[in-house]
C-alpha cells in the first residue's frame, strides 16, 4: 500500500480562461474582492482523467455516447458496465475498484445500484497567485449562422493574460485502508504522470496551461500538513503585470525548513520542475524527477 | 473543565443548508454538527459512529475571519434524465477564507487522542470545511483547564440571542439560525439563532449581561454548545 503523501503544484495559465464560469458568461471563476482567478477541483481531475483515457487506462467518470449518438446517464453507463462484464451487483463496487483508476483514487457515487466510494486522493480548489486581469474579446468567424446573412457571425469570449496558480492535494492512506481500497505506489505514479501531462497535452481555444512545479511529499508515517503552502513566489514585475514565467522565482526555502522540522515522518520529497522556472533553495536532499 | 483549542482554516468553507437543494446556500459559520465531524474526521470515527461517539462533546466556535459569502457555479450530472439533460448549471453558496478557533471538552482520554493527532498533524481522514473539496488546515493551540466566569459581561465566542442581554456597541453584529443539535440519522433536531460581533474588520467581544455559564480560556469568554 502507498503512504500518505500531499502534492502541491504550480502551474499558469496564458491567455486563456483556466475555468469558466457558466452561469456568469463563461467569464474566468474569479474572487472579485482580490481579482484571483480561481479552479474548480473538478477541472483539475478532468485533466487528468482525459489523459489516463488517453494513456489507455479505464475511467469511468466519462462523456460517453450510446449507439444513438446520445450522451449516457450514469445509470446506463453502469448498466453497459454490468452487461459486458457479467459481474454481479453486490461485486460491483469492488470490480469498478479494480479496474478503474478514476475510482480508486477520486472515488464514485453510482446512483443504481446505489453506492458511494470515498476517493482517498482530494483536490482542493486552486486560487491564482496573482491579481488576473480578465479581458472580453471578440472575433469575425468564417461562416455565418444560417442561410441568407450577408455577414459572418461574430465569436465572443473572456480571456486572462496570464495567471499563476498553486493546486493542493492530498492522498490519505487511512481512507484507503478503511474503504478496503488497494492503492498502489505505481497508480500514485500514473495520478502524478497524469497531472503533469494532461495539463500539457489539453489545449483548445480556452484552455492554455503549463505545470511549472510539482512537489510531491511522501510520508514515513501518516501526516497530513492540509495546505503544504511552503513554496513563496516571488515576481520581478507588479504582480498585476506579470504576464510570463520568465518574471517569477520559486523560493523553497519554507520547504526546506518544513523537511528539517519533520524529517522524522517525511520519507522523500520529489521535485519536478520546468525547464524555463527559476528555482531556489532546492535541497540536494530533495529528489528531482523527470516525467 | 477539561478542554482543548485548535484553529481550522481554509480558503473556502460551505456548511450547507438542507432545506436548500440543488442552488445550495451555507450558513454563515461553522455549526456544532460540523465541528463533530471536523473531530470525527481527526479522530478516524465511522460516520455511523459518529453520532454516539460525540454525544458528550461540548463545543465552543469563535469566528475569526470577516464572513465573505460569494456565488459558484458547479455542474450537476443528472441522476435521473435518461436521455434529455445530462448535466446542468446550478449556483451553489459558499464562504471565502473562514479561519475559525474551536473549543472542546470531552473525556480525558479522548481530548488525549485528539491533541496527539493535533500535535503531530495526524488527523485521521483528512480535514474538510463542509465540502471535500475545501481540505483544512488545522493547528492545535492549547489544552487547558477552564473555570466559569462569574458575572461576565462579555463573550468571544459564537452564542444563542437568548442568552444574552446584548448591548449595542460600535461592532458589526452578524447573526444566523445554525443546526446545533442532530440525531442518529444525520438529520438537524434543533437550531438557535447565533450572534457573533466585528469591528474593522477583526473578530470582537460581543458586549452584555449572560444568562448562561461562560468559561474563560486563555483571554477568551466561551460559550459551549452541549
Amino acid at each position: 500500500m502507498a503512504n500518505t503523501r500531499e502534492y502541491l503544484l504550480i502551474w499558469d495559465s496564458t491567455m486563456a480562461n483556466p475555468n469558466g464560469d457558466m452561469l456568469n458568461d463563461n467569464k474566468p471563476r474569479h474572487d472579485e474582492v482580490t481579482g484571483q482567478l480561481e479552479v474548480s477541483d473538478v477541472r483539475i481531475k478532468r485533466f487528468i482523467r482525459d489523459e489516463w483515457q488517453a494513456t489507455g487506462h479505464n475511467v469511468l467518470v466519462r462523456t460517453k455516447k450510446d449507439d444513438a449518438g446520445k450522451v449516457m446517464s450514469c445509470t446506463s453507463l453502469i448498466k453497459e458496465i454490468v452487461t459486458d462484464s457479467g459481474v454481479k451487483e453486490n461485486d460491483l463496487p469492488a470490480y469498478l475498484l479494480s479496474e478503474y483508476i478514476d475510482v480508486r483514487l477520486f472515488g464514485a457515487v453510482i446512483t443504481k445500484p446505489k453506492y458511494d466510494i470515498t476517493g482517498p486522493l482530494q483536490v482542493m480548489w486552486s486560487k491564482s497567485v496573482n491579481p488576473a486581469e480578465i479581458k472580453f474579446m471578440q472575433g469575425n468567424s468564417a461562416y455565418s449562422s444560417g442561410e441568407g446573412k450577408s455577414q459572418s457571425t461574430i465569436w465572443s469570449k473572456y480571456i486572462s493574460p496570464y495567471a499563476l496558480f498553486k493546486t493542493y492535494a492530498v492522498y490519505n492512506d487511512n481512507t484507503a485502508k478503511r474503504q478496503g481500497i488497494e492503492v498502489s505506489e505505481e497508480d500514485l505514479n500514473e495520478f502524478t504522470k497524469a497531472l503533469i501531462n494532461g495539463l500539457i497535452n489539453y489545449r483548445s481555444t480556452s484552455k492554455n496551461q503549463m505545470p511549472r512545479l510539482l512537489i510531491e511529499v511522501v510520508y514515513k508515517e501518516h501526516r497530513i500538513d492540509g495546505e503544504l503552502n511552503y513554496v513563496d513566489v516571488n515576481f520581478d514585475t507588479d504582480k498585476e503585470e506579470v504576464r510570463d514565467i520568465s518574471q517569477v522565482t520559486l523560493d523553497l526555502e519554507k520547504l526546506a525548513k518544513y523537511y528539517e522540522n519533520k524529517k522524522d515522518s517525511i520519507d522523500t520529497i520529489r521535485i519536478y520542475w520546468h525547464g524555463s522556472v527559476k528555482v531556489e533553495n532546492l535541497l540536494d536532499d530533495f529528489e528531482v524527477i523527470d516525467i | 473543565m477539561d478542554c482543548l483549542v485548535f484553529r481550522a482554516k481554509s480558503e473556502y468553507a460551505k456548511f450547507r443548508k438542507p432545506y436548500t437543494t440543488t442552488s445550495a446556500l451555507t450558513f454563515l459559520c461553522i455549526h456544532p454538527p460540523a465541528v463533530k465531524g471536523l473531530v470525527g474526521a481527526v479522530m478516524g470515527i465511522d460516520k455511523i459512529d459518529l453520532y454516539k461517539e460525540t454525544s458528550n462533546l461540548k463545543i465552543g466556535i469563535q469566528v475569526l475571519s470577516p464572513v465573505r459569502k460569494d456565488m459558484q457555479t458547479l455542474k450537476l450530472v443528472s441522476m435521473k434524465a435518461e436521455r434529455d439533460l445530462f448535466s446542468f448549471p446550478v449556483n451553489a453558496e459558499f464562504l471565502r477564507g473562514p479561519e475559525y478557533r474551536i473549543f472542546v471538552s470531552w473525556l480525558p482520554d479522548k481530548l488525549d487522542e485528539l491533541e496527539e493527532r493535533l500535535k503531530k498533524q495526524k488527523p485521521v481522514f483528512t480535514p474538510y470545511l463542509g465540502v471535500s473539496e475545501y481540505i483544512a488546515k488545522l493547528s492545535y493551540e492549547t489544552r487547558c483547564d477552564t473555570e466559569i466566569i462569574n458575572g461576565a459581561n462579555s463573550v468571544e465566542s459564537i452564542i444563542p440571542s437568548r442568552f444574552i442581554n446584548i448591548q449595542h456597541s460600535d461592532y458589526h453584529i452578524f447573526t444566523d439560525n445554525i443546526p446545533v443539535c442532530n440525531n442518529e440519522k444525520r438529520e438537524y433536531t434543533g437550531y438557535e439563532k447565533v450572534l457573533f460581533a466585528f469591528r474593522e474588520g477583526k473578530a470582537c467581544s460581543l458586549i452584555g449581561k449572560l444568562k448562561r455559564d461562560i468559561y474563560g480560556i486563555d483571554g477568551n469568554a466561551v460559550f459551549f454548545f452541549e
